[in-house]
């Protein structure tokens, strides 16, 4: 894999594409475990830690995992790893466990990570496998992070556990709201922004939109879609005979026909 | 003209497939398990010190009590006495009642007198929000410095026993269930503690 390739994978989830900011998945257990920095850090590491091991177990397994049962076979991958995960913590980092409490076995159900197993691991290498997942765990770490700590200095006038008494001293209370889910919304939201801000001025001048997203040639990433459509169309044409087929499908359909034709 | 299909998707492959992923998947855990439970184990019995420490803060010394069979039949997890310098100064005795999850741990204090001095709750599965606030000060409160004979309940009153004072806790709104557990574990724990003076 060329360097340059491992640097765009590693990297997109960090701003681009990062989970939280710009694709809005895993957004349940964000809003509910970022009320302090260290909480959000390691919610971030725990799903960092799933992330790069289901990803690595689904791309090892991609070519003998049948199409029809993938989504169970992915699932129980996922879930195996939380529950080993949930079983380190609580012999080693007990603390850790009982703040995050239940959002720990939430993990299997984070649409971050079934979704990069849908999207990526059962379509590319181990290797690309392990990075995209480890880029995105950071992303989706960091994010995390600052929310976490923008909700623990407002709300609770506190960083990192520790009071910080002189904010008080200059007139700044803390705001209870921000360590309430509505609260939370609004540092998410404001956050969001602040990440579009960040990726306009350091990638190009126009805003970032979905179409704008790099275009990543890894062993020709196919689009999660390309075989549905194709099985539509296939199905559609079967029970209702080739016009049937409209849209972008149908367009190939006719341009191979005419093809023919000529 | 679609190709033959793979063998991994024909027939009971894709069946198989999942179960051997399955049996893969639960030999890891179990693996984890095992090499994890000691350690955990040893968790539980320091956060298990950590709560009696809390309810009888003076206490140097905690010894099992050797007690008879409840009359309702109901067991308790423990039933130990609590020693500073050699001298009595209470009961810790904790019984679990299912609740909307699994078993709701109860760990309650009583002076020799029989006074109920306060409550703890344990680990337990209930609603984030709604049942997991049976664990906060102030429904707990509500149990401190009350009586062992006394019948605590929520909504149904279904005190059998005359000797007792029926006494209502208020319950947490949403969380009927998970109040009337702790209250059913406090009366076990009381009843216990009533077997000892007989």
């Amino acid at each position: 894999m060329a360097k340059t390739e491992i640097k765009k994978v590693l990297t997109r989830g960090l701003l681009q594409q990062n989970p939280l900011l710009a694709l809005l998945l895993g957004t349940c257990p964000a809003l509910a475990v970022t009320t302090s920095a260290v909480n959000g850090l390691g919610m971030g590491l725990a799903s960092t830690f799933v992330l790069f091991s289901a990803n690595l177990v689904i791309s090892l397994l991609r070519k003998l995992i049948p199409d029809k049962v993938r989504i169970p076979a992915f699932i129980t991958i996922i879930a195996s790893f939380v529950t080993i995960l949930k079983f380190l913590l609580q012999a080693f980092l007990p603390d850790l466990d009982k703040a995050l409490g239940i959002f720990i076995p939430l993990i299997t159900v984070n649409c971050i990570i079934l979704g990069r197993a849908e999207a990526f691991a059962s379509k590319n290498k181990p290797l690309a496998a392990m990075i995209d997942g480890i880029g995105m765990g950071l992303g989706f770490t960091a994010a995390l992070f600052s929310i976490g700590l923008l909700r623990e200095l407002l709300g609770n006038g506190s960083a990192f556990g520790y009071k910080l008494t002189f904010l008080e001293a200059i007139g700044l209370k803390p705001m209870t709201l921000f360590v309430l889910p509505p609260g939370g919304f609004i540092i998410f939201g404001i956050l969001i922004a602040f990440s579009q801000l960040l990726m306009k001025k350091l990638y190009t001048d126009e805003p970032y939109t979905a179409e704008k997203a790099p275009r990543i040639q890894l062993d020709k990433v196919e689009s999660a879609y390309a075989g549905q459509d194709r099985q539509t169309a296939e199905r559609k044409e079967r029970i209702r005979g080739p016009e049937a087929v409209t849209g972008a499908e149908g367009q190939k359909r006719q341009a191979e026909a005419s093809e023919e034709a000529k | 003209m679609a190709k033959r299909t793979a063998l991994k998707d024909r027939g009971i492959m894709p069946a198989l497939v999942l179960f051997v992923i399955c049996l893969l998947a639960t030999t890891c855990l179990a693996m984890t398990y095992e090499l994890t439970a000691e350690r955990r184990a040893r968790l539980e019995q320091e956060a298990l010190m950590a709560n009696k420490q809390i309810l009888f803060s003076t206490a140097d010394e905690f010894k099992p009590v050797d007690y008879q069979a409840l009359p309702s039949g109901h067991e308790l997890e423990l039933f130990e006495a609590a020693y500073a310098n050699g001298e009595l100064q209470g009961y810790l005795i904790q019984a679990s009642v299912k609740g909307y999850g699994k078993l709701v741990p109860v760990l309650s204090a009583f002076d020799p007198e029989g006074q109920l001095l306060a409550i703890l709750v344990g680990d337990n599965d209930e609603t984030a929000g709604l049942g997991k606030r049976i664990e906060e000060d102030e429904f707990r409160a509500q149990f401190s410095e009350q009586s062992a004979f006394n019948y605590y309940y929520a909504k149904a009153q279904k005190n059998a026993n005359p000797e007792l004072e029926p006494l209502q806790i208020d319950a947490i709104s949403g969380a009927t269930i998970s109040s009337e557990a702790v209250c059913e574990a406090v009366n076990i724990a009381a009843e216990a503690f009533r077997s000892l003076e007989d």
